[in-house]
C-alpha cells in the first residue's frame, strides 16, 4: 500500500507540476492586462505600474510561478485580481456542485453501462444484445451538449417537471438537489455508460468462452456465482480502465452542462476566470479538476491491481528498484 | 490497396465514406452554395418555421439554418482537422524520438507524455483557448498537444513490434542508416495504425471543436459553426424545439461516420492478423473452437492424406466398425457411460460426431484414440452436457448410470460436480486467474459438496495430500499463475475427485505437459482410480499414454470409431489401416515406445494387477 501511494504521488507530482507551469505559461504569454481591465484606460501608467506592482505582476516570471507555488503547496492558492476573495474560499464554495454532477455521473454511467453490458454479453446475439450494441453506438456520438439540449427540452419544455438551471445544496434540500442535477448528470453520463456497456460486453463475451468458465461449470457452480466471482471480475479490467479514461471527459464535459445549465462549478470558474485573464482563479480551477482526475485515476489503478493479482505481482517486482 | 478493395465491400464503410465526401465538399464550398447570406440578419424573419425560402427555418437575428449549417462547416472541420494535425506530427515524431533514443530521452518523453493523458481535454483546451485572446487556433494547439499521446502510445508500440522483425533487424546490421530505415521499413507499416487512429482522433476533435464554439471560445459571433448554432438555439428553445436538431445531427452523423470507418479498418487490420493467427494455432486450439470451420479444415487435411487409407476415405455415410476385435468387453457388467449411435452437428452444417457407439462399463478405464477433428473431445463434451454454442446432438442415446443425458431436464446439477469430475488439456487455464488455488477449493467444497468452512479446510489438506502435493498451506495460498503445469494439473485432479465422483474424464490431460510430469500425472491418475474406485474415461491423441493406462481402446477418426477392443489387442493386431499406420509410427519412430516402455517399467505391476 504505501509503495503504490508512493508510486501514484511519483506519477502525479509531475503531472501537476507540467499542468501548472503549462497554464501559467500560456497565461503570461496571453498577455492579458489585469490592471487595464480593472482600472479602466483612462488609468495612469502610474496606477497600473502600483496594482501590477500589487499583484506582483512586475517581478520575472520563473518568480512569480515560484511564489504562486511556494505558497499552493502550502494550500495557499492566493486570491482573484478582480475580486479579491481567497481561490481557496471560492473553490471550496463550487467543489461541492461539480462533485455533485460528476460524482452522481459517474454513478448513472456505470450502473447502466455495467448491466447494459453483461446483459448484452449474456444474451449474446439476441434483440437485447442487438439493442445495447445499437444504443451504444448512438450514445458514443452524442456530445454531451446535444442530450443536454434533448433532455431541456423534455423534461424542461415539453413536460416541465425538472429545473433547467440553478443549484440547491444538498444540505439544504436533498430533493432538490438531485431535481438540479439530474439533468446534467444524465446528459454527462450517457457517452460513458455507452463506452462503459461496450467495452464491458466484448470482454465479458470472450471471458465466457474461456476454459475456467466451463471449469466452474463443470464443478457444479451456479449461474450467478459463475458470473459475478469468476467472469465478471476478469472481463471488469477494460471497463474500469475506460472508467478512468472517462473521468477527464466527464470533468471535461462538466464545464458545458455548467454552462448549459447555470451550475456553479469549477469548470465554469476556469472558464470565467480564463475569458477576464484572472490567473490565480484560472490555475487554481485547474489544478483541483486534475487533481481530481488524478485521485480517480489512482482509485482505479487500486481496483485494477486487486482484480488482477498477476499484474499485482508484476508491478510489485517492477517496482522494487525504483 | 487490399485493405481499401475490403473496405469498399462493406456497405457501412461506404456510406460512412460518402458521408465524410460530403462533409469535405462542404468544407472547401459550403459557404458558395448556401442559398442565403450565412451573415445578414433580417429583422422581419426572425424565428420563422421551415418554409420553401428556407427550409430549416431561420435563427434569432432572422438568418437562413441552412447556409448557416453549409457555411459552418468549413471552421468547424478545418478546427478539428488542425488539432488532428498537430497531434499527429507530435505524437508520432515524439514516438519515433522515444523508441530510438537513450533511455533517459525516452523516460523523460514518456513521463511528459503520461502527463498529457490525464489532463481533463476540454476544461483545457477551454482555458487555453479563452486566455489566448478567444483564439481558435491556440484552443486547436492545446487539443492537438492532448491528443498527442494516443498517438505516441499507437505509434511506439507498432513502432517496438516492426523494429524487432527480422528484416529490420538485417537492414541496421548492413549499416543502412537510421532515418532510412525508419522511412522505408518502419513508417509504411504503421500508416495503418495511423488511419484508424486519426479517424477517431478527428472524432474526438469535432466534438471537442463543436464544444468549444458552443461555449464561445475561438469564434466571434457572427461566423457560423455547429457548435455556435446550438448554443444560440438553446436561448429559443421554447419557440423553437427543433432548430437544434439539423447542427446537431451535422455533428452526429460526421463523428458517426468516422467512428465507422475507424470500426472498420480496424476490422479489416484484425481480420489479417486473425488469420495469421488461426493458421498457427495449435491443435488442441482448433479443437477448442469446435465449430464447424475448424471441423473441416481438419477433415480436407484428412482427405489430402488420405491416400493410404482407401477404405473410408471417401465414405460420408458412417461406415460401420471396421476393427472389432472379438471378445467384445464385459457386456453383462454394468455399463457407466452408455453411448448408442451419437450425432452431433453444427448448426453450420458440419458433422461432428457420425453415429458413435462406446460403453464404460463401472470401474474400467477406457481409452479413447484419435486425432484433432476425430470428434473425441466432442463426444466428451457431449457426455458433460457442455457442448459448445452451435453444437447440438442431432440423434443417439447418451446415457450415464442409466439417466439419459440426452433430455432436456438431464440432471447436470446432480452430475457436475459430483458424479462427474473432469480435467482436461493446459491445466492453467482452467483457473480462474484472479482467485487463489485454495479459494477455488475451498469454494467446490463448500458450495458444491456443502461443507462448512472447517470441515472444507480440513477435506483440502486430505485432498492435497492424495493428489501429492506437499506444502498444501502454501500452494492454497498461491495463484495460478504462479504454480507449473503439473502442479496445477494436480490440483485440477484434487478439485475433479472431491465430489468422490463415479467417473473421472480426462481428456488430454498430459498433453503438452513436460514428459517426466506427464508420467507423474499418470501414475497419479493411475492410483487415484485404485484409491477411489473410479471409473477412468481417457481421452488423447497419444497412443502411447492410453496403451499403459487403459484397458480397452476406441480408436476414433472423422466423427466415427474405426476400431475397438481390449488395449492389447488393438496394438498387437490393429485390424483398421488408420490404427495400424499409427502402431507402426510407433514403432518405426520409436520415441513414443521408449518413453512408454520407460515409464511402463515402474508402473506395468500396476496394470498387470488391474488386467488380470
Amino acid at each position: 500500500m504505501r509503495a503504490l501511494l508512493l508510486h501514484a504521488a511519483a506519477r502525479a507530482l509531475p503531472v501537476l507540476l507540467v499542468t501548472a507551469a503549462v497554464t501559467f505559461g500560456l497565461g503570461a504569454f496571453a498577455q492579458q492586462e489585469p490592471a487595464e481591465l480593472l482600472l479602466g484606460e483612462a488609468a495612469t501608467e502610474e496606477a497600473v505600474a502600483a496594482l501590477d506592482h500589487e499583484l506582483g505582476r512586475d517581478r520575472p516570471l520563473p518568480l512569480q510561478f515560484a511564489s504562486w507555488l511556494g505558497h499552493a503547496v502550502q494550500g495557499d492558492l492566493g486570491e482573484s485580481w478582480f475580486t479579491g476573495i481567497a481561490v481557496t474560499s471560492t473553490i471550496a464554495e463550487r467543489l461541492p456542485v461539480s462533485m455533485s454532477i460528476a460524482g452522481l455521473a459517474l454513478l448513472i454511467a456505470v450502473v447502466l453501462g455495467a448491466s447494459a453490458g453483461i446483459l448484452a454479453a449474456l444474451r449474446r446475439g439476441s434483440w437485447i444484445d442487438t439493442a445495447v450494441t445499437v444504443t451504444a453506438s448512438t450514445l458514443a456520438t452524442l456530445p454531451p451538449f446535444v442530450v443536454s439540449i434533448m433532455l431541456i427540452l423534455l423534461f424542461g419544455v415539453a413536460v416541465p417537471i425538472l429545473p433547467t438551471g440553478g443549484y440547491v445544496p444538498l444540505a439544504q434540500d436533498p430533493s432538490g438537489w438531485l431535481a438540479c442535477i439530474i439533468l446534467p448528470a444524465v446528459a454527462l453520463s450517457l457517452e460513458a455508460a455507452a463506452d462503459i456497456a461496450r467495452q464491458l460486453r466484448t470482454a465479458l463475451v470472450s471471458t465466457l468462452e474461456q476454459n475456467f468458465v466451463l471449469g466452474a461449470r463443470l464443478r457444479g457452480h451456479s449461474g450467478a456465482r459463475i458470473l459475478l466471482r469468476h467472469a465478471l471480475p476478469h472481463a471488469a479490467g477494460p471497463a474500469l480502465s475506460v472508467v478512468g479514461l472517462q473521468v477527464p471527459r466527464l470533468v471535461g464535459g462538466a464545464i458545458i452542462a455548467e454552462q448549459i445549465f447555470s451550475l456553479p462549478g469549477l469548470g465554469l470558474m476556469a472558464f470565467e476566470g480564463a475569458t477576464t485573464g484572472d490567473m490565480p482563479v484560472v490555475l487554481g480551477a485547474v489544478m483541483v479538476i486534475v487533481l481530481a482526475v488524478l485521485l480517480s485515476t489512482f482509485v482505479i489503478d487500486l481496483l485494477l491491481t486487486a482484480l488482477h493479482p498477476q499484474e499485482r505481482i508484476a508491478a510489485r517486482t517492477e517496482r522494487v528498484p525504483a | 490497396m487490399n485493405t481499401v478493395r475490403t473496405l469498399l465491400h462493406r456497405p457501412s464503410a461506404v456510406t460512412a465514406l460518402l458521408l465524410l465526401v460530403v462533409v469535405a465538399v462542404l468544407t472547401a464550398v459550403g459557404d458558395l452554395i448556401a442559398p442565403h447570406d450565412p451573415l445578414a440578419p433580417q429583422t422581419s424573419q426572425v424565428l420563422e418555421a421551415p418554409s420553401a425560402a428556407h427550409w430549416l427555418g431561420t435563427d434569432y437575428l432572422g438568418r437562413d439554418i441552412l447556409s448557416r449549417l453549409l457555411a459552418g462547416t468549413r471552421l468547424s472541420v478545418l478546427a478539428a482537422l488542425e488539432a488532428v494535425l498537430i497531434a499527429l506530427v507530435l505524437g508520432t515524431g515524439a514516438a519515433l524520438v522515444a523508441v530510438f533514443s537513450s533511455r533517459p530521452v525516452r523516460w523523460v518523453i514518456e513521463r511528459i507524455f503520461d502527463s498529457f493523458m490525464a489532463l481533463p481535454f476540454i476544461t483545457f483546451a477551454v482555458a487555453i483557448g479563452a486566455l489566448l485572446g478567444n483564439s481558435i487556433h491556440a484552443a486547436m494547439i492545446a487539443v492537438g498537444i492532448l491528443a498527442a499521446p494516443t498517438y505516441f502510445r499507437v505509434v511506439r508500440a507498432s513502432v517496438l513490434e516492426t523494429v524487432h522483425t527480422q528484416y529490420v533487424e538485417a537492414a541496421r546490421l548492413l549499416g543502412v542508416p537510421l532515418p532510412r530505415v525508419v522511412l522505408t521499413h518502419v513508417l509504411p507499416r504503421i500508416v495503418p495504425v495511423l488511419l484508424v487512429t486519426s479517424a477517431s482522433t478527428l472524432a474526438a476533435s469535432l466534438l471537442v471543436v463543436a464544444s468549444l464554439t458552443f461555449l464561445g471560445v475561438g469564434v466571434q459571433p457572427p461566423t457560423p459553426t455547429w457548435g455556435g448554432m446550438l448554443s444560440a438555439d438553446l436561448s429559443y428553445l421554447a419557440l423553437r424545439p427543433f432548430n437544434p436538431v439539423a447542427p446537431a445531427a451535422a455533428i452526429m452523423l460526421t463523428v458517426a461516420a468516422l467512428g465507422v470507418l475507424a470500426d472498420r479498418l480496424r476490422d479489416v487490420r484484425g481480420d489479417a492478423g486473425a488469420q495469421e493467427a488461426r493458421g498457427s494455432s495449435t491443435e488442441g486450439a482448433g479443437e477448442a473452437a469446435g465449430g464447424a470451420p475448424s471441423a473441416t479444415s481438419h477433415r480436407a487435411t484428412l482427405v489430402a492424406d488420405g491416400s493410404q487409407d482407401p477404405a473410408t476415405g471417401t465414405a460420408s455415410a458412417p461406415a460401420p466398425v471396421v476393427g472389432r476385435h472379438q471378445a467384445p468387453h464385459a457386456a453383462e457388467t454394468e455399463a457407466l457411460v452408455e453411448i448408442d449411435d451419437l450425432r452431433i452437428e453444427a448448426d453450420t452444417g458440419g458433422q461432428l460426431v457420425r453415429g458413435v457407439s462406446l460403453r464404460v462399463p463401472r470401474g474400467a478405464s477406457v481409452g479413447i484414440l484419435g486425432e484433432s477433428g476425430s470428434g473425441k473431445s466432442m463426444t466428451v463434451k457431449a457426455l458433460l452436457g457442455v457442448l459448445p454454442e452451435g453444437v447440438h446432438i442431432t440423434g443417439g442415446r447418451l446415457r450415464f448410470a442409466g439417466e439419459d443425458l440426452t433430455a432436456p431436464d438431464a440432471p447436470w446439477q446432480e452430475l457436475h460436480g459430483h458424479r462427474i469430475g473432469a480435467v482436461f488439456q493446459d491445466p492453467a487455464t482452467w483457473f480462474t486467474p484472479h482467485l487463489s488455488v485454495g479459494a477455488q477449493i475451498d469454494e467446490v467444497l463448500r458450495h458444491t459438496q456443502g461443507l462448512g468452512r472447517a470441515q472444507a479446510a480440513a477435506a483440502r489438506a486430505e485432498l492435497f495430500a492424495q493428489v501429492g502435493l506437499r506444502d498444501a498451506e502454501r500452494v492454497a495460498r498461491q495463484y495460478p499463475h504462479e504454480l507449473s503445469g503439473g502442479m496445477l494439473q494436480r490440483v485440477l485432479l484434487a478439485i475433479a475427485v472431491s465430489g468422490e465422483p463415479d467417473l473421472l474424464v480426462a481428456d488430454e490431460a498430459t498433453t503438452a505437459l513436460d514428459v517426466t510430469v506427464q508420467a507423474e500425472v499418470l501414475t497419479l491418475l493411475r492410483r487415484l482410480r485404485q484409491e477411489l474406485s473410479l471409473t477412468v474415461l481417457m481421452i488423447s491423441h497419444d497412443l502411447a499414454v492410453l496403451a499403459h493406462s487403459c484397458d480397452y481402446l476406441y480408436v476414433f477418426r472423422r466423427g466415427e470409431v474405426v476400431e475397438e477392443g481390449p488395449t492389447e489387442a488393438v496394438l498387437h493386431m490393429p485390424q483398421h489401416p488408420y490404427t495400424r499406420t499409427l502402431v507402426a509410427d510407433h514403432t518405426v519412430f520409436g520415441i513414443e515406445a521408449v518413453r512408454a516402455a520407460g515409464t511402463a517399467a515402474q508402473v506395468h505391476p500396476v496394470r498387470e494387477a488391474a488386467s488380470r
